[in-house]
């Protein structure tokens, strides 16, 4: 026996820290900040939570996150998780929120992340961090880094597709143009083409610009049944789909350079949604490197393989243009805080479909796609929500 | 050029892995071969992950690929490579079948193509490990 998990759930409650420098917060008092902040915007007290899922981060980690943070909040769930899928973890942890109240184990679930690895780290200490998500016999030795693998990637659909740095320097500058427009984002003068391609070489293709921030910063949401969804203050957004594909941890054990586990999460989502990529409004998808946004809108289906390069070009993923893309500003322009990054498209898509993104307000938004990816392409998860309209 | 092996990291050989180290010492890249189903796996298990028969078995491979795809590193993100770039990150693929990750030597950054024939060299970093690398062929 099956559950039916489209509609099944919704969103009441968003929380989002500051981002950016913040060198008085650590990464445990980001995430309860986080935390407290999207209990008020659901109208919840801290006794309402019987569910909790929390992610690793890299400055304060501990071997049981989870079971600390209660600890540290005083809360003392009967579901209680630390997830650990990278950038694709905040939407493992819908998944599992929904898995879990629908087969009755809890009924609130609070899903919060925080990290500081700007301030908390010095340049070495993060050197050897980020190092450790490499294989430790047969990629760490070698001295390169995952920058290098995002570039091995990005040369491969260079060569096999014919697409340009130009075209992946479109995507850091629409990700730019929505910062802009939101003042809750990082980085926000507007960048051009020839700024990306003349910014310091990384690991070519790859420049500075290509590049998505390292900042500190929280966010969380809470996850209830949507049978409850109208006992709250907030518009709830409803969870229509998810999909996950995981093919490999290390670059070099994929089964392509071009192609991601994407393919398989995004079909899963659509198919338990029940809708197409032509029916999402915007899409919030991960922007850990410009290149990424290519492969990830081909797999998704939102063009035909090969073709994210034109798709990006002339402001196509920006307002206005066929599928706005990260509308916060994205990892590129917003923040990018380790782990929770993907948090913030999560909370970013619930904004949007409430309608309060004010200058960056999707026009008659009602369904859209969040997709998070962990490690050097390895996890992928693909999130559909929209509202009640839409159920 | 000078180079400080001590800072740089050094695999610690597994059971599972210990016979591929050995090999490299002595100068041969070693692969584990399926005699179940064919597989040829890098890097090493204790089963085959085509079929998952315990009948690997190590043999010598050719040593030879082609390239698949490569990024010139400019900015070093491990310790004790500092001093070594730019160097040439290579993704792999051996003529047995496997991808490896290693580094290109010997050869420019602009001459460097995809398909382009590699063969293996090695390079000792400690007493005990020597660590594979690449050069055209």
């Amino acid at each position: 026996m099956t559950v039916d998990l489209r509609g099944s759930v919704a969103i009441v409650g968003i929380g989002e820290t500051d981002v950016g420098v913040l060198p008085e917060q650590g990464s445990t008092e980001l995430c309860a900040e986080a935390a407290r902040l999207a209990l008020i915007n659901a109208g919840l007290h801290k006794k309402d939570v019987d569910g909790l899922i929390t992610c690793n981060p890299w400055v304060e980690p501990h071997l049981y996150h989870a079971e600390m943070f209660s600890e540290y909040m005083q809360i003392f769930p009967k579901f209680c998780m630390t997830l650990n899928a990278g950038g694709a973890t905040s939407l493992t942890a819908v998944l599992r929120a929904a898995s879990a109240i629908m087969t009755g184990v809890c009924e609130t679930v609070l899903i919060t992340h925080g990290d500081n690895p700007r301030s908390g780290m010095t340049g070495a200490e993060t050197g050897q961090k980020m190092t450790t998500t490499l294989n430790p016999q047969f990629e760490l030795p070698y001295g390169v880094g995952l920058t290098s693998g995002y570039a091995m990637a990005a040369r491969a659909h260079m060569h096999q597709y014919g697409t340009t740095q130009e075209q992946f320097a479109q995507v850091a500058v629409s990700a730019r143009n929505h910062a802009a427009l939101n003042p809750a984002a990082e980085m926000r003068t507007p960048i051009t083409i020839d700024d990306v391609l003349a910014s310091k070489v990384v690991s070519d293709p790859l420049h500075a610009l290509n590049c998505s921030l390292w900042s500190d910063g929280g966010a969380a949401v809470v996850v209830v049944a949507a049978e409850r969804a109208k006992d709250f203050p907030n518009k709830p957004v409803f969870f229509l789909g998810c999909g996950e594909g995981h093919w490999h941890e290390h670059l070099f054990q994929t089964r392509s350079l071009t192609t991601t586990a994407a393919s398989e999460s995004g079909p899963r989502a659509f198919e338990m949604a029940g809708m197409q990529p032509s029916d999402m409004d915007f899409a919030n998808v991960y922007d850990c490197f410009t290149n990424v946004v290519l492969v990830e809108l081909e797999d998704l289906g939102f063009c035909p393989k090969g073709e994210g390069g034109s798709f990006v070009e002339n402001g196509n993923i920006e307002l206005g243009g066929s599928l706005p893309v990260n509308t916060h500003g994205g990892l590129l322009s917003h923040s990018h805080t380790g782990h929770p990054g993907s948090m913030f498209a999560l909370t970013e898509a619930v904004t949007q479909l409430r309608g309060d993104g004010g200058a960056r307000q999707v026009a008659d938004a009602q369904v859209g796609l969040v997709h998070g990816q962990g490690g050097v392409l390895s996890s992928h998860a693909t999130l559909i929500l929209g509202t009640q309209a839409a159920l | 050029m000078s180079s400080k092996p001590m800072v740089k990291p050094v695999p610690k050989p597994t059971p599972e892995t210990r016979p591929f180290w050995d090999g490299c010492a002595v100068g041969e890249l070693r692969l584990q071969h399926c005699n179940s189903c064919q597989h040829v796996q890098y890097p090493p298990r204790k089963l085959c992950s085509g079929c998952f028969s315990q009948e690997v078995e190590w043999r010598v491979a050719s040593g030879r690929g082609k390239v698949l795809s490569w990024s010139m590193v400019t900015a070093p993100s491990a310790p004790g490579f500092h001093e070594e770039v730019p160097f040439l990150s290579v993704m792999i693929r051996l003529d047995e079948g496997p991808v490896m990750l290693s580094v290109l030597r010997n050869c420019a950054g602009d001459a460097v193509d995809f398909d382009m024939p590699v063969k293996v060299i090695f390079e000792q970093r400690t007493e005990e490990i020597t660590i594979p690398y690449f050069e055209p062929a």
